[in-house]
């Protein structure tokens, strides 16, 4: 399996399918183990860095993680194109730091997308589970599993006071980092984003960009996660953040409905430009195409945008980035060939929708096209 | 009831340091307390200033002679010293969690408020572990049933321990 073929589908959880999927775009789990025979990453010679991805690897496929789809694949790092890693960083598969780190290491993949195992990025093993919409439980319960799996087969380092032991003492004892991805462009609009980081960041919960740690927000995009792991079992830190969400979910239903009605025309305003502006324009730099589409999507969640499918919408937040636009290309692609190609894509796959592209003909309607 | 730092007995010294923005807690017994260099007594007939400034500059030194040892541990099995670990937030492997068991628990619970781990067990190590777990959670409920003066809950919760620690021989 190669990242070619990961580029023809998209990830499962990127249908936009999922309860509150509106407002809530994923929940992740994520597992940070290391192996009890080894130094941590830190430490760990160059040998000892390919023993201990070889060994992990073999592990992975007699773990048996395939579960009901095509099986576990796993791509090595090092080989692959800097375009290709970044394309597995912009799917959300791996981190930023594992795209441009160095040594033996690479990625496990399963169950279409929705499982991830880094292999040799900060730990030895970090293993996530992506689920479509806001489906915490459910991407605990897969993760749990296959941890059990994976822990048949290896010798994880633990100890009965510390638990499971990290590289870094933040992240020891579960191991556990929850995160649900969030959509706010109300709360941002009017200006109470910073009321939900503040009621957050008491209750020990952190907030974080599109791609995580040490990312800006951009698009309205907002992760909620944990941030204690020791002392807490899984479940309780699970329900943690289980509990905050649907509050914020609330929150900008509640803002996006008053928004609706007393200031409707300046909503609808800024959707129908931010439409016009993606079916029209000839270049879009990514920061710009993040801002148009998070009010299109906006507009098609009020249902101010009609005859647009959300996954659709999804879709293009991910195909739009830089590696992604190269890949279909074929080709690398400077800054400003990549703003054309991205416009003219946008402009392509909006079409589709003008043209009934998808949905059923609605009596009444020009379908001349 | 805490418990001394250095030797496990009840803590009945406290003594809290504040400098450059940051708290730091110790908590000893009596002796241990005196070991450290830390006198009680003589300070209660003294003009309260200077009794003051003479126990926060032993306090000073009891912790730089403290940081001194610990800037000096090494683990045996990957040679990462505590110093450096300060400096990169990283350990070395997972024995050093054994070495620098100390200064951790102080680290882990500034970090995440505790320093014990409750959670999931591996199953290979985890029949034993789990028990140790079981043990902890049915003892700190024994004691909260005799403050609550639940007797028979207490029996109940006793009797289930009995159980547990007899299935180690």
């Amino acid at each position: 399996m190669d990242v070619d073929s990961l580029q023809a589908g998209a990830g499962a959880w990127l249908q936009g399918t999922g309860p509150e999927s509106d407002i809530v775009i994923s929940s992740r789990v994520r597992l940070a183990r290391n192996l009890n025979e080894y130094p941590f990453l830190s430490k760990a010679n160059p040998k000892e860095r390919g023993e201990i991805e070889r060994k992990v690897r073999e592990k992975l496929f007699e773990a048996d993680l395939g579960g009901d789809s095509d099986g576990l694949s796993y791509l090595s790092l090092p080989p692959l194109s800097p375009l290709d890693r970044l394309f597995l960083v912009e799917r959300h598969l791996i981190s930023r730091e594992h795209a441009f780190g160095k040594g033996p290491r690479g990625v496990g993949l399963g169950g279409g997308e929705t499982i991830s195992i880094m292999v040799n990025e900060e730990d030895h093993l970090r293993i996530q589970a992506l689920q479509s919409g806001f489906q915490l439980r459910s991407a605990w319960e897969m993760i749990d599993e296959v941890d059990n799996r994976i822990e048949k087969q290896l010798s994880y380092a633990f100890s009965p006071q510390f638990g499971y032991l990290t590289i870094c003492p933040t992240n020891v004892g579960t191991g556990m980092r929850v995160s649900v991805m969030l959509h706010l462009p109300a709360l941002v609009m009017t200006r109470q984003i910073d009321k939900v980081f503040q009621a957050v960041s008491k209750i020990n919960l952190a907030v974080r960009g599109f791609y995580g740690e040490g990312t800006q927000a951009s698009g309205d995009f907002y992760q909620i996660s944990n941030q204690p792991t020791l002392g807490k079992k899984e479940g309780e830190i699970l329900a943690n953040v289980e509990r905050v969400i649907p509050k914020i979910i609330e929150y900008e239903r509640t803002v996006r409905e008053s928004l609706l009605e007393q200031k409707r025309e300046i909503v609808e305003d800024k959707v129908w430009r931010a439409y016009g502006m993606l079916q029209t324009a000839r270049t879009i730099n990514s920061e710009e195409a993040m801002d148009l589409l998070s009010s299109l999507r906006m507009g098609v969640n009020l249902k101010i945008i009609p005859d647009v499918d959300i996954s659709k919408v999804n879709e293009l937040f991910i195909y739009t980035q830089p590696a992604h636009l190269q890949k279909m290309e074929r080709s690398e692609l400077n800054s400003p060939e990549r703003d054309i190609m991205r416009a003219t894509f946008i402009r392509n796959r909006l079409k589709r929708f003008a043209n009934g592209g998808g949905s059923d003909p609605k009596p009444g309607k020009d379908h001349g096209r | 009831m805490k418990s001394c730092q250095l030797c496990s007995k009840p803590a009945t010294v406290h003594l809290t340091d504040v400098s450059n923005n940051a708290k730091r807690e110790l908590h000893l017994c009596e002796d241990c307390a005196k070991g450290q260099g830390v006198t009680i007594k003589s300070y209660l007939n003294k003009d309260p200033a200077v009794a003051e400034s003479a126990f926060l500059n032993q306090l000073a030194q009891s912790q730089a002679e403290a940081a001194d040892d610990e800037q000096a541990l090494a683990c045996s099995r990957c040679g990462t010293t505590y110093g450096s670990f300060r400096s990169q937030g990283k350990f070395g492997c997972p024995h050093c969690y054994v070495v620098f068991r100390k200064p951790l628990l102080n680290l882990l619970e500034k970090i995440h408020g505790k320093v014990e781990h409750v959670g999931k067990v591996p199953s290979r190590t985890g029949e034993e572990i789990a028990r140790q777990q079981q043990l902890r959670g049915l003892r700190s409920d024994l004691e909260k049933a005799v403050r609550g003066e639940d007797y028979e809950k207490a029996a109940e919760l006793r009797d289930r321990i009995y159980g547990l620690e007899e299935r180690q021989a």
